[in-house]
């Protein structure tokens, strides 16, 4: 089931279409990347998504209904332009922030310390926030953003700023929320950090989606039907009408084969010539590949 | 959601009212106050200045007799010629040396001329008094020469009193009187300018608060739980609550201090001289104090302070929106803020310009015109307040008041949530336009 979808959604500035008719459907419970080049239109979509600006056609549901004002306390936003009130102290920043999205003091409270003895903060909470480093900052955001437990947490490039242990321990409680029934989408330019966490993506390009998916249905579609392997002895060449080009050298090779045919077929030719095959490997393209591809392909950009 | 709005007030309040800068500038300004009071009451009441002695060397001898001695201004005559006057003089404790040449004194002295005779040349106030004490006592002298009794002279003197009377319906009781005309032009003077005051310091305040949230970029987090007009109406009513409280100290604190002065100052410890001869002049005047307490008893307080609330919230509104509209669409660049600040400034400035204008003819053109053009009225009709400006003045101009008021605040909501978001570019009139055609 679809927590949320976009329905052919523009959006339209002065001179340029930002958003041009994009469509799509985060699956609930999932971790839903958000992908594309600068300037492709993500932010904007996503101020649409959390109700700063209004789409100026077409429709976003949530859960199926039309999306409205009350269900921003649904969602917990982390843009990738932020920042806090620097003279005010993380304790009562962090209450206020709660409180704005709905909860009551008390309960703010309540969870707030239980996240702060979480991320070791609790030694702050009278500190000023221009008091502390940009990456404990950072933490704090992230609290602020996932206290009120969202159904729909939407985070932007989280991970600018924090250290490996820090990101580590976002990570992970991404993960965990996800796991709990949160939904999740998350933008960024870093692949790498997609390919670990994101189940499902969108591709954004200039205002348009050029490519949506569970990340590895994707990459089954855009694989070039490549291999590697690697062998004992000497190398005998492989002849066959589907395979359309094998390089070997140093007890490795590659193989590549046309669409036709499958792993298997490409691991008997080896066999077949009189090959000591000691390992045999898919090559499936990575997200930054295909990222990089599917942009330069799209026409729209040039 | 309008729980969200008071918690962005309280936030704007709290963080503000526990800031050093505000507990400074909200204890000091009124001492300050106080104490250009004591200072200008001390320089008035003499008791700063040093009591002068002159030498007075008179070869007419008509002087002695008839000079006002004070305890401010004392004049020593000289039993002999200018040299025993030098020799004393050089002694030290005097300031000048008067000399008055002999001349015929059978008939009035019309012409005299005095020669002043020191090591420094004398201040103004000095002069201005020597004049005045040596015109008064040849007069005197002159007087006596010419037969004329004092006495009869001065129950001959009329005192001339103007009373206004308004033939408007119901107005006719309302009699006025110059001195509440004086009362009214002081009350009105203050009100315009402590709204200056607000106008301009909480409307810059309101787009501070605005660029910081844009700055710092908290922003965009604040309004995807509220909507952006929210955040900026908790903006302007949180801000204002500060200026309110704010004043609210002052004038308590202004209250204590007068009291404690007066306390301290009793009048007994003045100068009793010097007071009755000021009473003496005032009276001349035709000022009666009697008077102008029961004249201050009579202004209309409760219209007056009407007014001041009315418009005080019609104007911070309409202002204050104004100044977060800009401050929304300026971002960190300061030079950028001064120049779009300056065309919500100008108003402001206007209304200062004709407050003056205004207050002198309280009916006139320029006075009737700022009390009802919206943008001045929040200065001009309350200044107006204290002469009793007619009903249907009043109604229309609160009426615009409060429909520019409205239009000013949703015009501004548009701007803000257009501007916050605007990162990087300039906000220009073009693209101004169109915010608002949206």
């Amino acid at each position: 089931m679809n927590l949320l979808r976009l329905d052919h959604v523009v959006k339209e500035y002065k001179d340029k279409r930002a958003v041009d008719a994009v469509s799509f459907g985060v699956r609930t419970g999932k971790i839903f990347g958000l992908l594309g080049p600068n300037g492709a239109g993500k932010t904007s979509i996503i101020r649409m998504i959390t109700n700063i600006t209004r789409p100026d056609a077409g429709h976003i549901y949530y859960e199926d209904e039309p999306m409205e004002r009350h269900h921003i306390e649904n969602i917990g936003y982390l843009p990738e332009e932020r920042g806090l009130y620097k003279k005010m102290k993380v304790g009562e920043q962090l209450i206020y922030l709660a409180r704005i999205k709905g909860m009551d003091k008390q309960s703010a409270r309540t969870a707030l310390q239980a996240q702060a003895e979480k991320y070791e903060i609790s030694g702050w909470w009278d500190k000023k926030i221009e008091e502390l480093s940009k990456g404990m900052q950072q933490k704090i955001q992230f609290i602020a953003t996932v206290v009120h437990k969202p159904k729909l947490l939407i985070l932007d490039e989280p991970f600018t700023g924090l250290d490996p242990i820090n990101t580590n321990l976002i990570k992970d409680d991404i993960r965990q929320m996800a796991a709990d029934g949160c939904t999740i989408i998350f933008s960024t330019h870093r692949m790498e950090q997609v390919e670990e966490i994101c189940e499902d993506i969108v591709l954004i390009s200039d205002g348009k989606n050029i490519l949506e998916g569970s990340v590895d249905q994707i990459k089954q579609d855009l694989k070039e039907y490549r291999y590697t392997f690697s062998y004992m002895g000497e190398f005998r060449p492989v002849n066959a009408g589907d395979i359309l080009e094998v390089k070997a050298a140093e007890g490795h090779g590659t193989l590549r084969t046309t669409s036709a045919v499958g792993p298997e077929y490409a691991l008997r030719k080896l066999l077949d010539a009189g090959n000591i095959i000691s390992g045999f490997a898919e090559v499936l393209p990575g997200l930054n590949e295909i990222f990089i591809r599917t942009v330069e392909k799209n026409p729209a950009l040039v | 959601m309008n729980g969200k709005v008071g918690l962005i007030i309280a936030r704007e309040y709290w963080t503000r009212v526990r800031k050093k800068t505000f507990l400074i500038s909200t204890i000091l300004t009124p001492l300050a106050v106080l104490a250009i009071m004591v200072v200008s009451g001390m320089l008035n009441s003499g008791a700063l200045s040093k009591s002068k002695t002159y030498l007075v060397v008179d070869e007419t001898g008509i002087l002695e007799s008839r000079i006002r001695q004070s305890e401010s201004s004392a004049f020593v005559f000289v039993d002999g010629d200018i040299a025993k006057a030098r020799e004393l003089y050089a002694g030290g404790g005097y300031e000048t040396i008067l000399r008055v040449p002999a001349m015929d004194i059978s008939k009035p002295i019309t012409d005299l001329e005095v020669t002043i005779l020191g090591n420094e040349r004398p201040g103004f106030g000095a002069m201005e008094t020597l004049q005045g004490r040596l015109e008064s006592a040849m007069k005197k002298y002159n007087y006596e020469i010419a037969g004329v009794d004092q006495d009869a002279l001065d129950q001959l003197e009329s005192d001339v009193d103007l009373h206004i009377e308004l033939m408007q319906e119901g107005a006719e009781d309302k009699a006025l009187s110059n001195s509440s005309v004086a009362i009214g032009s002081v009350i009105g003077g203050a009100m315009g300018f402590i709204m200056y005051i607000v106008l301009i310091v909480y409307g810059t305040f309101v787009m501070r608060s605005v660029m910081e949230e844009k700055i710092n970029r908290i922003v965009e987090v604040v309004i995807s739980s509220v909507k952006p007009f929210q955040l900026m109406l908790g903006k302007i009513v949180g801000v204002g609550l500060v200026g309110l409280t704010q004043i609210a100290v002052w004038l308590v604190l202004i209250g204590i201090g007068m009291t404690v002065m007066s306390i301290y100052f009793a009048p007994e410890q003045l100068p009793t001289g010097d007071i009755t001869a000021a009473m003496a002049e005032a009276q001349d005047s035709g000022f009666s104090m009697s008077g102008f307490i029961s004249e201050l008893a009579e202004v209309n307080w409760l219209l007056i302070g009407f007014c001041f609330v009315v418009f005080f919230f019609g104007g911070y509104f309409i202002y204050s929106s104004l100044f977060a509209a800009v401050g929304s669409a300026i971002g960190d660049d300061m030079a950028e803020g001064q120049s779009l600040t300056f065309p919500i400034m100008l108003p402001i400035i206007i209304s200062i310009m004709i407050l003056f204008p205004a207050l002198e003819d309280p009916n006139g053109g320029i006075a009737v015109f700022g009390s009802i053009f919206p943008l001045t009225s929040p200065i001009i009709m309350p200044a107006r307040a204290a002469f009793d400006p007619p009903m249907w003045q009043l109604l229309v101009s609160i009426a615009l008041l409060i429909a520019s008021c409205a239009g000013v605040v949703w015009l501004s909501g548009k701007i803000y949530r257009a501007g916050i978001l605007l990162y990087g570019k300039k906000l220009s009139l073009k693209n101004l336009w169109q915010i608002i055609r949206d």
